[in-house]
């Protein structure tokens, strides 16, 4: 009898699982805006990606064929902020001109005179760092002598953007300065061809320094980027989870933020988007301690390929080609150009390698396959266009002012690209999904904008709705963007869904699905978007 | 017991689904992390790598202080070679750099090099290097004076070379423009080949013939070379130029005998075009010798052609007289940042005296070639070509200019 009582007990208790485990579509609280990242980290490794296994690894292992929708989302669809995105800048919150040209910080400027504390005097680009006079410690890349002002100004124009876009990245500043300002600290070390750290002497100072290109002026310009707070435990990686981060429980290719960074890299043409310019840092708050996930390191973006104008194949090709595109590109003796082979590109130095003629952003790429990138899908693509579309003109300029070039022609070659880029890849995306977004309830009605009107992308559309109760169709008609609220919501118990299917005629099976809630107060919420392609 | 356990499990569970909010369930994925905690550690895979680079790579070939394998190091073809390598980088604050190599090779060729550099003299704008070497290379083909030497001549002989070797280099703009003189002190022996696939050269080439074949000279040498480098990279240029001439004095100081002046000039020209993803590769260089009177040039220091470096359808030394000129055109393509292919033409004539310098007897080859490159040089090449008198593959570890 007990036996069977106990029997009785575990198919009660698995029936209620079965009903619990169904996890609600929606909770009180959707759409979250910011992420419960509740834990403490308490003993975080420092780690290092090897680089040439992260090439290999990636370059060579299959693709994702049918990659499974975004996490780390609220339910609209959006990223609520975290340790590794902030929302900041988009269509509805804005930044100001001014916040956007501060970026990361702006207040922490290097002030001479300088402290050499260490040095790298070997290495694709040779580098030092800095103590400047109110004890800030920054990190100091010169530009290539082939292409002044292009490296520093790249990576402090990206950083901005990036900023905005909601990541976290350094503070980086373009600094001129003379050599009387650059003294080298009694315990500064340099890190020379032997790997180990020595004392560091005038020559190597000046073996770094004889590299460095000078302005008219006669002072040297390079890119100082301010230390990040906390404690350095190593990069990131875009896969998988850290193991030792409670907080860290959505797989990195699964995250919105990095999927959708594609796109802003795509955008802003940071090809060497890898593990290796990510850092994690420990942020410790009285007894809290978390980690902070940043992007670092965009001397590789733009036209600039760090040490040398950017490789015409990056964006375009993955270094390594597949094997029936590099057996083509042997026996065709080059014959047939590719046609990011034959695009011109300006004659400026300071911008290198960078346009938005032959730009397609479905077709850019990173150097080598980024596993979040490669897993994004349509949603993912069309959350990051609409954080690019938010950028006027004027904010673009703002930001490529930043970059400090001697020459205002760069200036307004480099808004007018990016610019055409951002059309680009509002046209491309806004297209591969139903652009409808910012819905709200106004006057009776829900409303909402076609971003492909609101950016002049394309002619104002008629839209095909119908709500949807309980599974049940409720006839509806739509007056431009909106559509009155069904009659039946304002006796609808507090917590009744609704859904409304908005779709065009030509539009395939293009259509958004927006949910909303009938509140306590009896008002109504919009709680979630769904969409499909 | 069994049934209470699961009846545990299964209130677990069903507890992990009670959120009531999305925070909540957010919370929870996160409390259920915290009881998995494990420390982050690389994949196997990764562990490998970075063993390969940590112990094999940097042990054996990159450390810039200890002791590295030493691969090549011998004149060409001399085969696989390899040995060991002392290499102190540090010296100095890494002012002064030493290193030193004992190889060896299949054929037996061996060397035995010690050398010392100061790189950045005056913040780079001066260089010195001091070098002394010992070397023997057994077998070194040679076919007999002049373009129409006959296949059928291949003979073979040694060389002992023991040399002092000083030079000193200034760099005006401390980019482009070299100036540097060399002077060295060299002892050489010949002497009867060991190559059993072709008999030793002085049973085939009297003295009249092959000049020097039966005496031992020692010279003292030296001169300067003036050259203006604008190749964007030394290793795999795609772009710029490299000039230079040289003149060389040779003394001859056990015989007087064997006196001349070398002029070496040369010109490399890099025009890319779609992007840098093609480039045109031209070269032409020469060597003139003119011996003093009553002297001669010694055949084992003349100049030859044939071999991977310069005119690739033919063997190393094909062709070999007192004075020789090459000219190269290469198309190259890339199919990868790692991978070029080249179609190229070659062309070179050797002659006896400087005044025939022109297009007399020129000897050609084509072919095509794939580069495997890293960033900055190319690392390994593979060039087929074919001129008259057949076909030949070359592997080698170095870019052909």
């Amino acid at each position: 009898m007990a036996h069977i009582l106990q029997r009785v007990l575990v198919v009660a208790a698995a029936s209620a699982l079965l009903a619990g485990a169904q996890t609600p579509k929606f909770y009180p609280d959707d759409p979250i805006w910011v992420t419960p990242e509740s834990a403490n980290v308490t003993k975080p490794a420092s780690r290092k990606i090897d680089a040439m296994f992260d090439f290999l690894y990636q370059s060579f292992r299959a693709r994702p064929a049918n990659p499974a929708p975004s996490e780390a989302v609220n339910t609209l669809g959006e990223v609520p902020n975290s340790s590794w995105f902030t929302n900041r800048h988009g269509a509805s919150t804005r930044m100001s001109i001014a916040q956007l040209r501060r970026g990361a910080g702006n207040e922490n400027a290097p002030s001479g005179p300088y402290l050499v504390i260490a040095g790298k005097t070997d290495g694709i680009t040779p580098g030092f760092t800095i103590r400047d006079s109110k004890g800030k410690v920054f990190f100091v890349k010169p530009d290539p002598q082939s292409n002044p002002e292009m490296a520093s100004a790249a990576d402090v124009i990206v950083a901005k953007f990036f900023y905005a876009l909601g990541y976290n990245v350094p503070e980086n500043y373009v600094l001129k300065f003379k050599n009387t300002e650059l003294s080298i600290g009694k315990e500064a070390t340099v890190r020379g061809a032997t790997g180990q750290k020595r004392t560091m002497s005038a020559g190597d100072l000046a073996v770094i320094l004889e590299k460095v290109p000078r302005d008219k002026d006669g002072r040297l310009r390079v890119v100082a980027s301010l230390r990040l707070a906390g404690e350095v435990i190593g990069p990131f990686r875009y896969e998988g989870t850290r193991q030792d981060d409670p907080n860290d429980v959505v797989p990195h290719e699964r995250r919105r933020d990095l999927r959708g960074l594609h796109v802003f890299a795509a955008w802003l043409n940071h090809t060497d988007a890898k593990s290796g310019n990510s850092l994690d840092t420990v942020i410790r708050d009285g007894a809290r301690a978390t980690i902070r996930h940043h992007l670092i390191d965009f001397g590789s973006a733009l036209g600039s390929d760090s040490d040398t104008a950017k490789n015409a194949r990056y964006g375009n090709e993955y270094i390594f080609p597949k094997g029936r595109e590099a057996l083509a590109g042997i026996f065709k003796f080059g014959s047939a150009p590719k046609h990011w082979e034959t695009v011109s590109y300006p004659a400026d130095l300071a911008i290198g390698r960078l346009e938005a003629t032959l730009f397609d952003p479905e077709k850019w790429t990173s150097n080598y396959p980024n596993p979040a990138f490669v897993n994004r899908r349509a949603d993912d693509e069309y959350w990051a266009a609409k954080k690019v579309m938010a950028f006027t003109d004027d904010d673009i300029k703002a930001i490529v002012e930043t970059g400090e070039f001697d020459d205002p022609g760069v200036v307004i070659y480099l808004t007018r690209t990016l610019a055409a880029r951002r059309d680009k890849i509002g046209q491309t995306y806004f297209h591969k999904v139903l652009a409808v977004d910012d819905f709200r309830i106004e006057s009776g009605q829900l409303k909402w904008d076609d971003l492909l009107v609101r950016y002049k992308l394309g002619p104002s559309r008629v839209f095909q709705v119908s709500w949807e109760r309980n599974g049940g169709m409720i006839a509806a008609q739509s007056n431009g963007n909106a559509v009155s609220l069904p009659a039946e919501l304002g006796s609808a118990a507090s917590g009744s869904i609704y859904a409304l299917s908005i779709g065009t005629a030509d539009g395939g099976n293009r259509k958004a699905k927006v949910f909303l809630r009938k509140e306590g107060d009896g008002s109504v919420k919009v709680v979630g978007v769904d969409r499909t392609w | 017991m069994r049934t209470l356990l699961i009846l545990g499990m299964v209130a677990t569970a069903f507890a992990q689904d009670t959120a009531a909010t999305r925070a909540d369930s957010i919370r929870q994925q996160i409390a259920k992390k915290q009881t998995e905690l494990k420390p982050e550690t690389p994949t196997r895979a990764e562990q490998g790598i970075e063993w390969v680079n940590n112990h094999v790579l940097e042990n054996f070939f990159e450390k810039p202080v200890g002791v590295v394998l030493k691969f090549g190091g011998l004149m060409q073809g001399s085969g696989f070679a390899i040995g060991p390598r002392y290499k102190r980088y540090d010296l100095a604050a890494e002012q002064v750099k030493f290193d030193a190599y004992v190889t060896g090779s299949i054929k037996r060729y061996y060397a035995a090099q010690a050398r010392v550099r100061f790189p950045r003299i005056a913040g780079s704008r001066f260089d010195a290097e001091v070098l002394a070497r010992r070397s023997d290379s057994p077998q070194i083909t040679y076919y007999g004076p002049g373009a129409n030497s006959s296949r059928q001549n291949r003979t073979n002989y040694r060389r002992e070379d023991n040399e002092v070797h000083l030079r000193f280099g200034w760099r005006p703009d401390r980019r482009n423009w070299l100036i540097s003189y060399e002077f060295a002190a060299l002892r050489l022996n010949v002497g009867p080949g060991i190559s059993g696939e072709s008999p030793s050269t002085e049973t085939v080439f009297s003295p009249v013939v092959a000049r020097g074949v039966d005496r031992q000279s020692h010279y003292l040498y030296g001169g300067p070379v003036l050259r203006y480098d604008s190749r964007d990279r030394a290793g795999d240029p795609h772009k710029g130029g490299n000039y230079w001439v040289g003149m060389t004095r040779y003394w001859d100081r056990s015989n007087h005998l064997f006196s001349f002046t070398r002029v070496s000039a040369g010109a490399e020209y890099y025009a890319p075009f779609w992007n840098e993803k093609r480039v045109l590769a031209f070269r032409v260089k020469t060597d003139l010798s003119y011996n003093d009177a009553g002297n001669y040039i010694p055949f084992y220091m003349q100049p030859s052609i044939g071999g991977p470096d310069d005119v690739r359808g033919f063997q190393r030394f094909r062709f070999q007289d007192n004075n020789a000129t090459i000219a190269n055109v290469e198309y190259r393509w890339e199919v990868s940042p790692m991978l070029d292919v080249a179609l190229f033409g070659d062309a070179g004539n050797v002659f006896s005296k400087p005044s025939y310098i022109g297009f007399r007897e020129i000897r050609s080859a084509g072919g095509m070639g794939f580069r495997v490159k890293t960033r900055d040089s190319v690392f390994m090449r593979l060039d087929a070509g074919a001129g008259k008198e057949g076909f030949r593959l070359w592997l080698t570890f170095s870019n052909v200019f």
